[in-house]
């Protein structure tokens, strides 16, 4: 724990020390090692079950296991060693499974078409447009926001995806993080499904010992601020990672006191308010600072001409795949898939498409890194 | 054995064939793919294409640069290098040599010396080079988003969404699907790009008039990367024997005259330090010089604030060629 926060946190507490005036301390600027987060948690969930009691695994090697299993190890999904350490133990585990093996291997084909194919062109205008702030009229600041929503679900579930169909090839049943999240019906329904095992962490680590929603009315509302900003903070180091926790915290005690009054929206306009909401809380998330969500919130908002000679999208060469991505994120995703898959002719045509784009893509002159890497 | 085991291992059975038959079918889709884009052979990288039926169809600075591997240097005497200023020139004109315009749309320095570098690698026949100058090419303003000329590039030839965009283009292209926007004949089969239907602007007078203030003295700034890549280039060039003429392209007059001294310190600045002298195999012009401005004033060698029409490169490519003639 004090090395993600002395990795982390130690340039965002000299950031706010140098707010003292006559203070100018500098910053360490120290590389993020890689899924710090990811692991540290997983940990924390450890040590605590073993201080209560709850747990009493003490061999080193399946311990050492539990927490550098590599397809988890970076970017999650965050796991709980009771549905780790089993499995490790499993006499089966060494055995060859060829249902694990078809499904694994479809599971990681459609992970990493997610990553690839759809998060990476939805990236090049979310890039531009955050990069370019300034420069963008109404329209493209609702592209360039909307297109970082896209980036974000399909880039860390793709991820995910890859995660769970790796952890299949070797007989280890990963939990789901994603399941459909922009399909969210409420803000509640949406921390259901959008990063699931984080989702669970905080709650059974932060917001039950905190009382969860067993002290009354008043204590659960804070008790969910309380989770929902330290999960900003987890985010990252930055006050609009907090601002964007904040919000959802804020979100979700409204849809409480809302529920309480059972009041429920039809299902169209719910999706879309849950959705828009959800479109708008990433600006904090993904702007570089403070006033560049403030000024791409006011682009989105009001009637700004765009400048002249800047192209947020200089061609449509992409065309086809970000209609792909906004079609599937209305079709079963990659697990719902896995989880249909038969041996049959459609998954074989299907699976080989996807293994062709994917080489096709990686051979090409297209880069960008996971975005949940940084965190 | 129960009922629940007997499922379990006919199942198994299914899903070991299964993943068989997909694992052979993965490999057997990559070779399939692979060896069809060989033998399509777009780029002419393996020989297998005509010369004549090998051309840009997009992606230009992909396309160009894997011309270099093998079609440019196998089957041409000269080349013409440069930014989008020498892109259309059209090397049809020059009747005793065989040019290819390897010119690209926003060439820098880095990506002249890049196409030169591997085309010299390769070459067979390149004995000639026309290398065009200007402060654009030199300077770090607007730098490009994305590096395509190096080795890697190759083996995206085998299969990438480049290649595939090509395949795109050449669809229509070839169909005519877009005339506006993609011509059918745009690229020649000489590299040249025809692209002033697609430039050219209604009042070229008055854009000229409009570039005159638009000029900022920092364009003229050279970056010491691509300072150093002149040089290289030149060098390059000299070691394998190219006959080379270097010109500084002709800007429209009211442009230069508004910014003579700082484009005729440009140009002395970017040869000095190069060890640069007029010989049999190099030659360096200036064509902003008061001998030639009566074509730099003359608005109808011009379809904007720089690019020539076919009329301007006509003359220039005589000029070209009457001064290369000299060097003999």
């Amino acid at each position: 724990m004090l090395a993600l926060i002395f990795f982390k946190y130690t340039d965002f507490v000299i950031y706010n020390l140098n707010f003292i005036p006559d203070l100018s301390l500098g910053y360490l600027n120290l590389l993020l090692p890689l899924g710090i987060s990811f692991y540290t948690f997983q940990q924390i969930a450890y040590l605590v079950d073993s201080y209560k009691g709850t747990k009493k695994e003490k061999n080193l090697f399946s311990y050492g296991l539990f927490v550098s299993f590599f397809p988890q190890l970076i970017a999650g999904p965050i796991v709980h060693h009771t549905e780790m350490m089993g499995q490790f133990r499993n006499p089966r585990l060494t055995n060859l499974n060829y249902d694990h093996l078809s499904r694994g291997v479809f599971i990681f084909m459609m992970g990493l078409a997610k990553k690839i194919v759809i998060a990476d062109s939805f990236a090049k205008i979310a890039n531009k447009g955050y990069a370019n702030v300034t420069s963008l009229g109404s329209v493209e600041a609702w592209a360039s926001s909307l297109a970082y929503s896209l980036q974000l679900y399909f880039d860390f579930s793709g991820y995910s995806a890859m995660a769970i169909g790796l952890g299949l090839l070797f007989n280890i049943k990963l939990p789901q993080n994603f399941n459909s999240p922009y399909k969210s019906l409420s803000i509640k329904d949406f921390w259901r499904n959008w990063h699931m095992t984080l989702s669970r962490f905080l709650r059974d680590y932060v917001y039950i010992p905190l009382g969860g929603n067993q002290k009354g009315n008043f204590r659960t509302s804070l008790n969910l601020m309380a989770t929902f900003l330290l999960g900003g903070i987890w985010h990252g180091a930055g006050w609009t990672f907090m601002f964007w926790g904040f919000l959802h915290g804020i979100a979700l005690v409204i849809h409480r006191e809302w529920s309480k009054m059972g009041l429920v929206l039809p299902k169209i306009p719910a999706l879309l308010l849950t959705f828009l909401f959800v479109n708008i809380t990433w600006v904090f998330f993904r702007a570089d600072s403070w006033n560049s969500s403030l000024d791409m919130l006011y682009r989105m908002f009001s009637r700004v001409p765009g400048m002249e000679d800047f192209y947020l999208v200089s061609n449509y060469y992409d065309l086809p795949v970000w209609i792909a991505g906004v079609v599937l994120l209305f079709v079963p995703n990659a697990i719902e898939m896995g989880r249909r898959l038969k041996p049959s002719i459609t998954y074989l045509i299907l699976n080989v498409l996807l293994f062709l784009i994917n080489v096709i893509y990686l051979n090409s002159i297209i880069k960008n890194d996971f975005l949940y890497f940084d965190f | 054995m129960t009922f629940y085991t007997l499922i379990f291992k006919a199942m198994e059975k299914q899903f070991k064939k299964y993943l068989l038959i997909l694992l052979l079918s993965c490999a057997a889709a990559l070779l399939v793919f692979g060896f069809l884009n060989i033998f399509l052979d777009v780029f002419g990288l393996y020989g297998f294409r005509d010369k004549d039926k090998v051309r840009v169809y997009g992606e230009e600075r992909f396309s160009k640069y894997l011309m270099t591997f093998h079609h440019i240097p196998q089957h041409f005497d000269g080349m013409i290098l440069g930014p989008s200023l020498s892109a259309n020139l059209n090397p049809e004109s020059i009747s005793d040599k065989n040019y290819f315009n390897v010119s690209v749309m926003g060439a820098r320095m880095n990506n002249i010396l890049s196409l030169t570098t591997n085309i010299l690698e390769n070459n067979g026949t390149i004995k000639e080079a026309i290398v065009c100058i200007h402060p654009y090419v030199t300077t770090n303003i607007g730098a490009e988003e994305m590096n395509f000329m190096n080795p890697d590039t190759y083996w995206k030839a085998y299969g990438s969404v480049n290649l595939l965009r090509v395949y795109g283009l050449w669809l229509i292209r070839n169909f005519d699907l877009w005339p506006n926007k993609y011509p059918k004949n745009q690229y020649r089969t000489n590299g040249s790009n025809a692209f002033e239907a697609l430039f050219r602007v209604e009042d070229v007078a008055g854009r000229i008039a409009e570039e005159v203030n638009n000029v900022k003295v920092n364009e003229f700034e050279i970056g010491s990367n691509h300072r150093r890549d002149f040089k290289k280039l030149l060098t390059l060039l000299q070691n394998n024997n190219i006959k080379t003429f270097i010109y500084f392209h002709p800007v429209p007059y009211p442009i230069y005259q508004a910014h003579s001294d700082e484009m005729d310190h440009y140009w002395e600045d970017i040869l000095s330090g190069t060890n640069v002298k007029n010989s049999d195999l190099l030659r360096t012009y200036n064509f902003n010089r008061p001998e030639f401005s009566d074509f730099s004033k003359d608005v109808s060698n011009y379809i904007d604030h720089g690019h020539l029409s076919r009329k301007g490169q006509k003359v220039l490519i005589q000029e070209i060629r009457v001064k290369m003639d000299q060097m003999e």
